[in-house]
Parts: structure tokens; sequence; C-alpha cells
């Protein structure tokens, strides 16, 4: 038949002469190099310089490594009150903030789920806190909250709820308490659209099933959709906890840590405090990686829960 | 069409004890349609891969037409690969998956599509060509794939299980399909499948691989009627064949294999057989329903009856022993008590420890002589 | 509790939606101008219009009362969002600051667009506007590539280490900005690239190269494997099997990588603030400027944030069928 059509010409391109080895081993340095150079210079290398820097003193600048203190500034977190107040305060943002804000992610993404016209926009309305800067949404409650003029105060008022328009930005711990609810406010659509995507997973039988044996929808929920969503729950607790140790824009813009001198303080904000207001950078650094800790043990426990199919 | 040669080549992944692919020499003759025979997990895959040049060789050497393209990459070997995936292009439609290798030549839009119309004619898929992958049907796929195979006139067919995600009627027409384009062709063909209707219809040789080692390289036939092993023996034919664990015993002049229920003269031989623990092997269609008590036949009764027209296939109680025999259909019925006897020529011995099958034959049908408690039960 | 009759389901739909619209125009005009309807009543008028409806329209058709419940309830979740944002930030931009003094309102008595004019006359805005334009799709557009190609590699090549960039670059992924943030300064210091607009660039690309290239991981696992062995095995060197056949499947993914990596360096502060001293103000730490209270004009600080919100904003909507995904599946996954 078509035996005619043999078909020569180049093949591939001057790699392709290669072995199947190096050509592998091309390519790889090929395409790491670039990402590489930056993962080392940009990440690795400061990482690893961090960690010089906690065991030195206090340097005139970054880049001149001061004098060698040993391991004092790692136990002066144990004598700092401020970073005993700090890793409090830390607890009280990430405590509610995990368990209101996944709570109210749950719900609101029950009741996405149902069908309803218009459900797409409440979906995509979901995106907004996600997508807006944080500072854009430090401003605008700044506003929302101020007391004189503050559109929320004035509701209140009018709503009957108070008499006067009530400080929010302004007491201990009021102000601590409100920053976590602007964060909540900021946070639980995220956490809504990840149990929104978990529930697209569950089997529509298995539901149908339950309601064919009589299930109320509550039962329905308590036996067939938590244990499904058990995973993902988990998944989203610590994903808000690690959303809420590195709060930072919010502090920062909003209320500086004040009001008083550190009551809104969290481990973040004050390591960025030590470091770039105060600049003591060996004690920065060792703060920094505290931090830092915390997040990549809850992260790998993401991660590793996930491989293990545990959370999957 | 090119001779395909694989010299001692082995396949180890990092960190796996057992080598995917023990130390193989193969041939795959030029013009031949060979099909590689096995269960999943015994490594005929990975032999593929290596022949495309997808998966490394550990140690060894492949051979197409005497060059070595051991680490030849995959884009510079003139093989041809149908996946049993199809692994078709989904951007693509279905004319230009198949112009694929062509436009990588460099070949211009008429003669790329010219080509391509010529091979969906031969394979009756004109019409699909402006179709995107996920229009078509597992069928259609699996033509354009061959297409896309095709247009290229490679030396060396590769076809890892392309029909078995088909359904049976379907995989019936595709084969013989298969077998006219390679005789059209003439190129090499190597077949991967754990089929073995596949290697009866289309195979000019089948290579039998089990664990990573080839077991048997054979015609289809005989790797049917004379397997070298007892895995051969009992993945090969579609119902299990019967075993008979024995002994080779020497009485007199005469040797003999002797079990619980059967006792089998054996053809003399130079050197003499080996006492020694033996195996028998019979396929159904060595087994005969005769009347009872006919000379050399045991008795037993029939327990269960499964219809294959114009066959049928009875299993029945010698003893202590399940023997499956094949009878004309709707002879016997479940109950009866029958004569059942062997074909000589049918049977089949195998070492006990190594499984390998021993060069004995039966002697004439006077030479089985039934244990006496198996008579008059 | 359910009811069997679809009559008195239906009146009962009726009555309790009733009560909700009631209770909620009552509230509303309250709100605006007290009238002397009290908030528990809104509250209990609402709770058991909503119960009515749930249970009434149950009878009527299965489920009916759920999905109209979900659907107010919906509203509610919305406007909550929504309000915030809305009134404040969109209509607080086009009021005058006469207008604000006097009180909030809802509805600009004259609307104007004069805060926009004030609000680019700031040099260190419209510098900083500008700068983080120029920033953030610099950085989204390098990270991409780069990540993409590291990507590709940690996927798809055997190479040794491999299995330790794919922790490094994980590991990068969780690590929080400030541990890098010092060291990383006196390297730009060292090379002079401390508050000059490459070096921005760089620290966020520094920022953004561990999500994406992350997320592009995931994406290139996902592909086919045999696509590219195909690709291959019909001539294509390996370039070609990812020009042809692999990007063109997995773009969406890709730009879904470069709009998560250009929402985060635009919302950015931290990397911001630290690599500006003087000449390259950025969007973030300007805004953070403007709500001083020193500084605080309001109409324009509202301006600035619907100007710093419009990308983000228009970037999600666009792109939400591909974010939601992006961003569940990165959980759920």
């Amino acid at each position: 038949m078509k035996a005619d059509w043999t078909l020569q010409g180049a093949r591939g391109n001057r790699l392709s002469r290669l072995s199947i080895r190096r050509e592998n081993q091309a390519y790889a340095v090929l395409f790491l190099v670039p990402t590489g150079v930056v993962f080392v210079l940009l990440l690795g290398y400061p990482v690893v310089y961090s960690l010089l820097l906690t065991v030195t003193g206090r340097s005139a600048a970054p880049g001149r490594l001061g004098s060698f203190v040993g391991l004092d500034n790692w136990l002066r977190t144990t004598t700092d009150p401020i970073f005993l107040q700090a890793a409090v305060q830390t607890l009280m943002y990430v405590v509610p903030s995990a368990v209101i804000g996944v709570a109210l992610g749950l719900g609101v993404a029950l009741v996405l789920n149902e069908r309803f016209p218009g459900r797409r926009i409440a979906r995509a309305a979901l995106l907004i806190p996600w997508a807006l800067p944080p500072v854009v949404v430090a401003a605008m409650f700044q506003w929302f909250l101020d007391s004189r003029r503050g559109l929320l105060g004035h509701w209140m008022v009018n709503a009957g709820l108070v008499d006067q328009a009530p400080v929010f930005l302004g007491g201990v711990p009021g102000t601590l308490f409100m920053l976590t609810a602007i964060h909540i406010w900021k946070t639980f659509p995220l956490v809504a659209l990840i149990f929104l995507v978990a529930l697209q997973y569950l089997p529509e039988e298995t539901l149908q099933a339950a309601r064919i044996d009589g299930a109320s929808r509550w039962r329905r929920f308590r036996h067939v959709v938590l244990p499904f969503l058990r995973p993902t729950l988990v998944a989203a607790v610590i994903i808000q906890v690690l959303i809420t140790l590195q709060l930072f824009d919010l502090i920062f813009a909003l209320t500086g840590g004040g009001p008083g001198r550190y009551s809104t303080y969290n481990l973040y904000f004050y390591t960025f405090k030590t470091t770039f207001e105060q600049t003591d950078f060996g004690y920065g650094a060792v703060l920094a990686y505290i931090v830092t800790a915390f997040v990549v043990v809850l992260a790998l426990l993401l991660t590793r829960g996930r491989a293990k199919g545990f959370l999957s | 069409m090119a001779e395909v040669r694989l010299e001692r080549v082995v396949k180890r992944y990092p960190g796996v004890a057992a080598d995917a692919v023990k130390e193989t020499s193969l041939t795959f003759e030029q013009g031949l349609f060979t099909c590689i025979l096995g269960p999943s997990g015994s490594g005929k895959s990975t032999v593929l891969k290596m022949l495309a040049g997808i998966e490394e060789v550990t140690s060894g050497r492949i051979l197409m037409d005497g060059i070595d393209v051991t680490n030849v990459t995959p884009e510079r070997r003139d093989v041809a690969m149908v996946f049993q995936s199809y692994g078709l292009y989904p951007n693509m439609t279905a004319r230009d998956n198949i112009a694929f290798p062509l436009m990588l030549r460099g070949l211009k839009k008429p003669e790329r599509y010219g080509r391509v119309d010529e091979v969906a004619s031969m394979l009756g898929i004109r019409e699909l060509l402006d179709r995107h992958p996920r229009a078509l049907s597992g069928g259609e796929r699996q033509r354009v794939a061959l297409g896309r195979a095709i247009v290229r006139n490679p030396k060396v067919f590769l076809l890892d299980e392309p029909i078995s995600n088909l359904d049976a009627n379907l995989r019936a027409t595709t084969r013989e399909e298969l077998k006219r384009i390679h005789l059209q062709l003439g190129a090499t063909f190597i077949y991967v499948t754990h089929d073995q209707d596949d290697a009866e219809a289309m195979g000019d040789r089948v290579v039998v691989m089990a664990r990573g080692e080839v077991q048997q390289v054979d015609t289809p036939a005989s790797v049917y009627r004379r397997p070298a092993n007892r895995f051969v023996a009992s993945f090969v034919g579609r119902f299990p064949m019967n075993f008979i664990p024995g002994h080779i015993v020497a009485e007199e002049a005469r040797t003999w294999f002797a079990s619980d229920v059967i006792r089998v003269e054996l053809r003399d031989q130079d050197p003499r057989p080996e006492p020694g623990p033996v195996v028998l092997g019979v396929r159904p269609e060595g087994v005969t329903v005769v009347p009872r008590g006919s000379q050399g036949a045991m008795t037993g009764r029939v327990t269960l009856t499964e219809v294959v027209a114009p066959d049928e296939y009875a299993t029945i109680s010698v003893a202590d022993r399940t023997l499956r025999a094949r009878v004309p259909a709707e002879e016997v019925a479940i109950g009866d008590e029958v004569g059942v006897a062997f074909i000589p020529s049918s049977l089949l011995f195998f070492d006990s420890d190594t499984g390998q099958r021993l060069g004995l034959v039966a002697d004439a049908p006077a030479a089985i002589v039934p244990r006496a408690e198996t008579v008059a039960r | 509790m359910t009811i069997e009759n679809e009559r008195l389901g239906r009146a009962a739909g009726g009555l309790g939606a009733a009560l909700v619209v009631l209770a909620a125009a009552l509230e509303l005009v309250q709100v605006a101008r007290p009238i002397g309807f009290p908030f528990w009543a809104w509250v209990v008028g609402t709770l058991v219009g909503l119960a009515l409806l749930w249970v009434g329209l149950n009878a009527v058709r299965q489920e009916l009362g759920a999905r109209v419940v979900a659907a107010l309830l919906a509203l509610g979740i919305v406007l909550l969002i929504v309000v915030p944002f809305g009134l404040v930030v969109v209509l607080g931009a086009f009021q005058t600051r006469a207008d604000l003094l006097t009180g909030p309102h809802i509805i600009p008595p004259k609307p104007t667009t004069v805060a926009f004019d004030q609000l680019m006359r700031i040099p260190y805005f419209d510098t900083g506007l500008r700068n983080s334009l120029l920033v953030s799709t610099t950085a989204a557009v390098v990270t991409t590539l780069l990540g993409l190609l590291g990507a590709y590699a940690i996927a798809r090549l055997r190479f040794p280490g491999r299995g330790a960039a794919y922790t490094a670059v994980m590991l990068a992924y969780m690590l929080p900005g400030v541990a890098i943030l010092v060291p990383l300064v006196a390297i730009f210091k060292g090379l002079g690239l401390i508050d000059t607009l490459p070096g921005m660039a760089i620290g966020h690309i520094a920022l953004t190269v561990p999500l994406v290239t992350w997320i592009l991981i995931g994406t290139f696992d996902g592909v086919e494997p045999d696509l590219e062995h195909a690709a291959r095995i019909d001539g294509a060197s390996r370039l070609q099997a990812l020009r042809r056949v692999v990007l063109p499947l997995t773009v969406p993914s890709i730009v879904t990588a470069g709009v998560f990596a250009f929402v985060l360096s635009w919302n950015d502060l931290l990397v911001s603030k630290v690599l500006y001293v003087g000449s390259t103000p950025m969007l973030a730490p300007a805004i953070v400027n403007l709500m001083d209270p020193l500084n605080r004009i309001e109409p324009q600080l509202s301006m600035a944030g619907v100007i710093a919100s419009a990308p983000v904003l228009i970037l999600a909507l666009v792109m939400q069928r591909y974010l939601i995904r992006g961003l569940g599946e990165g959980a759920v996954k």
C-alpha cells in the first residue's frame, strides 16, 4: 500500500540528540536554574542568614552583623512581658477567628448550596472580601466604625440598640475584638468557598438515600453532610489559624498596635515592630523564627494530613 | 519494517526490590505481528515503553535494524505507538491529531491533509476528521489514534492494549481490522495485551510474560498446545487446564506416570525419565466422556455443566478430584455416572518444582490404566 | 414541624413573606429616620417570618421553603459583604467633604468626582498607583514564567534532589514574609536595590514565586502523561510537546495562577512598605498614609479605596469561575 511513505527529516531539536538521561538533565537544568536562583538567593539564603541573626546583638544596620551574644535573644522571650502579651493576644485573635470564622463559613456554604436563582451572584460576592486589599478593608472599616461619623454607630443609635454611638476602635480589649471581627469579615467567605467546593464532591445519591429513608434536614446534616465534611473542617480550621497567625495589615493600618502601647499586638506585628522600628534585628529574627515555626508546623500538618488521605 | 531486538535488557525501579523486567533477550522478527501476552504486573507494558523510549533501560541494549537505540530519545526513533487511553490531543481536531507527526516533520498543509485523508479513508473515519476527541466515541478515538500512527509509516508499531476499553463486539471487528492493516503495511507490530483472544486472532508470534520474565516465545498454536511451563499452560486457554499431581515410576522395562486416579504409560525415551514428582496437565478438550467401564476409563459423576455452544463443558468428580471435560452439548446431565478418558496426545507433564514442561509423551490409548479404586465406583 | 395542607401552607408562606418584608422595610426606615420601631420587633418579625416561610412553603412543594429561606439568607449574606464596601467606599468617594461632615448620607446630595482629582495631585499616591500597577503586573508575569518552568521540571523531569525541591517549594510557600525581610533588605542594600523599582519588583517576585510554583506543580501533575509521551513519539522534542500539547491544555490554570500572583502582590503591604524609603511609593503604604488622622480627608481616602480595589475586583469578577475552583480545591485537594 503506502510503502513509499518513508518519512525522515529533522526530528526534535538539538537537545533531542542527547541520550534519554542527558536530555532529561539538560531540561532540568534549563528549567530549574531561573526559579532556583530566586529560591536560593531570595528565600533560602535569607532564611539561613536569619538564623545567624538570632544569635547576634543589636546591629546598626542590616548587613552588618552585631556582636555574638549566644542564646541571649532566645532567652529574652522568657522574660519579655511584651512577648507574653503578644503571644496571648495572638491566641485572642486566632481562636475566635478559627471558631467563628469556620462556623460562619460552614453556615454560609450550606445556605449557598441550595438551589435558588441568584445563587451564582451570591457565590461571586464571596470573592469580594478575599480580593480586597487589606488596607482598603482597614480604611473602609475605619470610617464605618468611626464613633462620630461612622455609619454603623449612627445606624445602631437609630435602630434603638444603643443610646450613643459606641467607640468601636478605642477601648481595650474592645479594639482587639473589633479587629478580630473585621478579620472574620474578610476571611469567612474564603472558608465558605472551601466548603462549597468540598460539598460539590458529596454524592447526590447519599443525600437522596437519606431523604428517602425519611431523615429530616437536621438529621441529614448531622449524619451525612457533617461526617463527609470533617476533613475539610479540619483543613479549614488549620487554614484559618495559618492566616490569622500572620495577621498584619489590619493591625498596622487601623491601630498601629494601640490603643495604649501594645493592646492589639500579635506576635507577627511584634516581630515587625522589633525588627523595623526598633531595629533590633537579632531579637526580631528570633521572633520571626518562632512565628515561622508555628506556621510551618501547621502547614505541614495540613499537607501531611492530605497526603495520608486523612484529610482527602 | 525492522527487526527489533532486546539484548539482556533489565528494568529496575529504585527502591523496589523485584525488577520490573528481569534480564531479557528477545527478538521481534521483522514484518511479523508479535503479541506480548501476560497478566498485569508482568512487565509487558514496561518492555513496550522501553522500546518507545519513554522508559529508561536500566541495563542491556535495544536494537532496531541493528542500530543501537537504547538511549535514543523517543522523538528520534522511528516507532509509532497507540496507547490504551489513545493519547489524543484534546485541543486539536481529529485531522490535526493525525497530521501532528507530519507537521512536526515540516510537511506543508496540503500535503499533510492529503495524507490524512488517505489514512482516514482507509480507517473509515473521514466524516469525523473535523471533530475534537471529546466528541468521539471510544472506538472512533481509537481509530484516530491508529491513523496518527499509520500516517508516518514507521518501521515499528507499538500498541499498548489499544482495544481493552472497547466493548466485546467492537473488539472482535477491530481485531480483524488491525490484522488487515498489518498485512497491508507489512510493518513490525508489537502488541501488548492481557487478552489471549488478541494473541490468537492477530499474532504471528506470542511472547508470554509473567513477573518480569519471558515464559515462552512461540506461535499462538504452539503456546496453546505445547506450553513451556505450568504458568503458560494455565494462563493460555479459555478454560482452566486439569492438573493431576503424581510421580514417575519405573516398572521393569516400562515407565509410568502414577497418580491417585490414573496411570499413564510413557513412551520410551533415551535417557530414561527419572523417577520423581510430576504434574499431569490436560485441557478439557483432551478429556472425553465414554461409556462406563470402557477399557482404560475412569468413572465419575457429573456435578456441573456449562454450555458453550456447540459444546458443553462438564465438571466431573472422579474419586477426590474434579476434572473438566468437553462433550457435545446436552450429552450428559448433572448426576450422570460416566466414564472419563484422556486423549493421550493431549497429555502434558510438568516438573512439580520448576513447573517446566517435560518432554514426556504418553503412549497409545491402551496404555492408560485407571487405578483400581476409580473403577466400579 | 410540617404542614400537610397545601393551601394552609401557601397562606403561611404568604404571611411569613409579608412579615419579613414588612419588618425589613420598617427597620430600614427606622435606621434612616427614627420612627419608634423597636429593634427587637425587627428581629422577632424576621425570625417568625422566616420560620413561617420555611414551614409553609415546604408544604406547597418539597424543599421550596428551604430554597426561599436560603435565598433570603443569601441576600442577607451578600448585603453583609457588600454594604460596608459599597456604602463607605463607593459612595464616600463621590461626595464632597462638606456633605460628609453633615453626617452620613446614603445618597450623595451632590455627587462629584472632585476627590479623584485631588487624590491624583498627591505625589505619593499618584506615583504609588503607577508603581503598583507596574510592579504587580511585572511580578505576575515574571513569576508565572519562572513558576511554570520550575513547576514543569519538578512535576515531569527526573533529577537528583527532586523530592527536596518539592519540599523546598512547599516550605517557601508557607514562609511568612517577615522571616526573610531583614536579610533581603541587607542583600538589596548591598546591590543598591533598596527603594528602586527593579528592587521592588524583585521583592514582589520573591513574594509570589512559591505560591505560583506550588499551584502549577499541581496543574502539571494533573496532565495525563500519555499525552506528552504520544507527542514525543510522534516526533516532538520535549519543548515542542510542551508548547503544542501541554500548554494549550493548561492555559486556564496558568492564567489563574498569574491572577493569584497579581492579587497577592497588589494587596501586599509589608514588603512594599519595607522596601520603600522615599523613592518608590506603592499603593498600600500610600493608603495607610492617607488613613493617618493627620492626613485624613474622607472622600479622598474612599476614592483611594475605590481605585485600589478596582483592578482586583474586576479580575475577581472576570475570573470568578477559575478563582473559586482554585481557591476551593487548593484546600480540599
